[in-house]
């Protein structure tokens, strides 16, 4: 056999026997939680006080809580063998990682809304989004050059004061747009939360990770989990 | 004064890394024959390539088989190391090839390699996984999919989208028998299990996946392989076989590899991405203290 060089480097042995979530702070954690309770994972004080990192160690399973934005990020380097991301934020990162399952709750669309008043798509107005990429793909395959203005939050806000034409956004129930004048013209694409995984976790580890995506993805279909969202 | 001195004289810790790994990777591959090579780092840019360094060293083998560096009356193993140039970042690589070898033995002699070469690395728990892309297409058009939604379905599991994979299934009539195959197509193997699943499997592509399932399984000591079926390799080359190697933490394939041809000359080889490795050891390494 071939000879392990982790002793003459100086590394510990190590067991990976653990399994790692990430999940998002804010509206989707709480959701999130509580599929991974259901699905047998659970932290004492999980949520619920300012910590980020959550051990435990009977289940052998280790919670980290992130920007959403960061989400991401932590399951594509291998820190976080699963994790819990809106299908918006995976098409618009474009970031590596498996797609386990659709959790179905946090249900939403991107859409391209308007001032009720001037709705006319046409070549060279001005798009605010926070979503430049899926943006961008959308207006190409209609086949039309805008010019797209990247905004980190109230992106309703832009076409009031004349910032932007029109925006791309993500809707919930669609009350801040009509509170804002706003008008939908037409959906870029729906979103809900996603069950993703590191592709190397994803083979290292595959039983572990089938059984908890099953586990969480059977009780979705049993249409438990919207009453949670 | 020793504050002064240490400044300036020492590798950074993951110069000093790379090279001992790239080290061992070449010793263990010379024991197994391969034969070392230097390849050029900087081609002449064209018109049609105005980013001459190279991207990777296979392609850069390849060229210089092309150019008759090599007598190819008979197999040649070859194996060489060094910077490789993507987009914007800079990687480091070592890469080992059978050239002008078409049989499933040769495919089972580079994928032991390979899996020698994950248990060289010391990087925990790591796991070969070997895929075929043109088997998988034959089972998903042998499972009933028209050459279109076979297409979207191979796309989709390119990407690693398993939701969109599944809706693709579920929108698609199937008999029971095939959807249960085409269900579980992306998850991973063992050897006899997969052997078993090809037993219902036909086509040129899934024969030869058979031949070289029997010849892995014929080895004296497990290799330590597993099958997925989903897993479809990253470049374009590829015409036969294709495997990645993955460990805890690394959060990509440390190693990747394949069948292709160099120039009509059929090969098979594998490339590390040693800073991959590395980088994967600093994760666990931090891991392991906190």
């Amino acid at each position: 056999m071939p000879v392990d060089l982790s002793a003459s480097l100086g590394y510990p042995a190590w067991q990976d026997d653990w399994i790692r979530f990430v999940l998002p702070t804010g509206r989707m954690m709480k959701t999130g939680l509580e599929h991974l309770r259901r699905a047998g994972y659970s932290w004492e004080e999980g949520g619920s006080s300012r910590r980020l990192l959550f051990h435990n160690d009977v289940q052998g399973a280790m919670l980290l809580l992130a920007k959403p934005s960061d989400v991401l990020t932590y399951v594509s380097r291998g820190v976080a063998d699963l994790g819990i991301i809106g299908k918006d934020m995976l098409l618009e990162s474009q970031t590596e990682v498996v797609e386990l399952a659709d959790l179905e709750f946090a249900q939403c669309r991107l859409v391209l809304a308007a001032p009720a008043g001037s709705t006319d798509v046409r070549a060279g107005m001005r798009v605010a989004t926070k979503y430049p990429n899926l943006a961008q793909g959308y207006f190409s395959r209609l086949n039309l050059p805008v010019e797209l203005i990247l905004l980190q939050g109230s992106v309703e806000l832009a076409p009031l004061v004349g910032l932007a034409d029109m925006i791309i956004d993500l809707v919930d129930s669609g009350q801040t747009l009509k509170e804002n004048d706003l008008v939908v013209l037409d959906t870029v694409v729906k979103s809900s939360a996603r069950l993703v995984a590191n592709s190397s976790s994803y083979h290292v580890k595959p039983k572990l990770l089938s059984t908890v995506a099953e586990r969480v993805e059977s009780m979705t279909i049993r249409g438990e989990s919207n009453a949670h969202s | 004064m020793s504050t002064a001195m240490s400044v300036g004289f020492r590798l950074p810790r993951e110069t000093s890394e790379i090279r001992l790994l790239e080290s061992a990777l070449h010793h263990h591959c010379q024991k197994r024959g391969y034969e070392e090579v230097m390849v050029p780092c900087q081609g002449a840019a064209t018109k049609d390539n105005n980013r001459p360094l190279r991207g990777d060293l296979t392609q850069m083998m390849g060229l210089m088989v092309s150019r008759g560096y090599f007598t190819l009356g008979d197999e040649v193993r070859l194996r060489c190391s060094g910077p490789i140039f993507r987009g914007d970042s800079e990687g480091y690589q070592f890469s080992a090839e059978l050239v002008n070898a078409s049989s499933p033995q040769s495919d089972t002699e580079v994928l032991t390699l390979a899996g020698e070469v994950m248990g060289i690395m010391g990087i925990g728990r790591a796991t070969l996984i070997v895929g075929y892309p043109a088997a998988l297409r034959e089972m998903l058009l042998a499972g009933g999919l028209t050459p279109e939604i076979a297409s979207q379905a191979e796309n989709h599991l390119r990407r690693q989208d398993l939701v969109s994979y599944g809706e693709v299934l579920r929108g698609t009539e199937l008999s029971v028998a095939h959807r249960r195959a085409l269900s579980s197509i992306h998850r991973s193997m063992g050897l006899e299990e997969c052997r078993k699943f090809l037993e219902e499997q036909h086509g040129l592509h899934c024969e030869r996946m058979r031949r070289l399932i029997f010849e892995l399984a014929s080895l004296p000591e497990d290799p330590g392989i597993s099958v997925n079926f989903g897993l479809t390799g990253s470049f374009d080359y590829y015409t036969g076989c294709v495997f990645q190697g993955h460990c805890g933490m690394a959060g990509r394939p440390v190693l990747t590899g394949g069948r292709y041809m160099i120039h009509e000359q059929p090969s098979v080889g594998f490339a590390v991405e040693i800073d991959a490795v590395v980088e994967a050891r600093e994760v666990t390494r931090s891991a392991s203290r906190s």
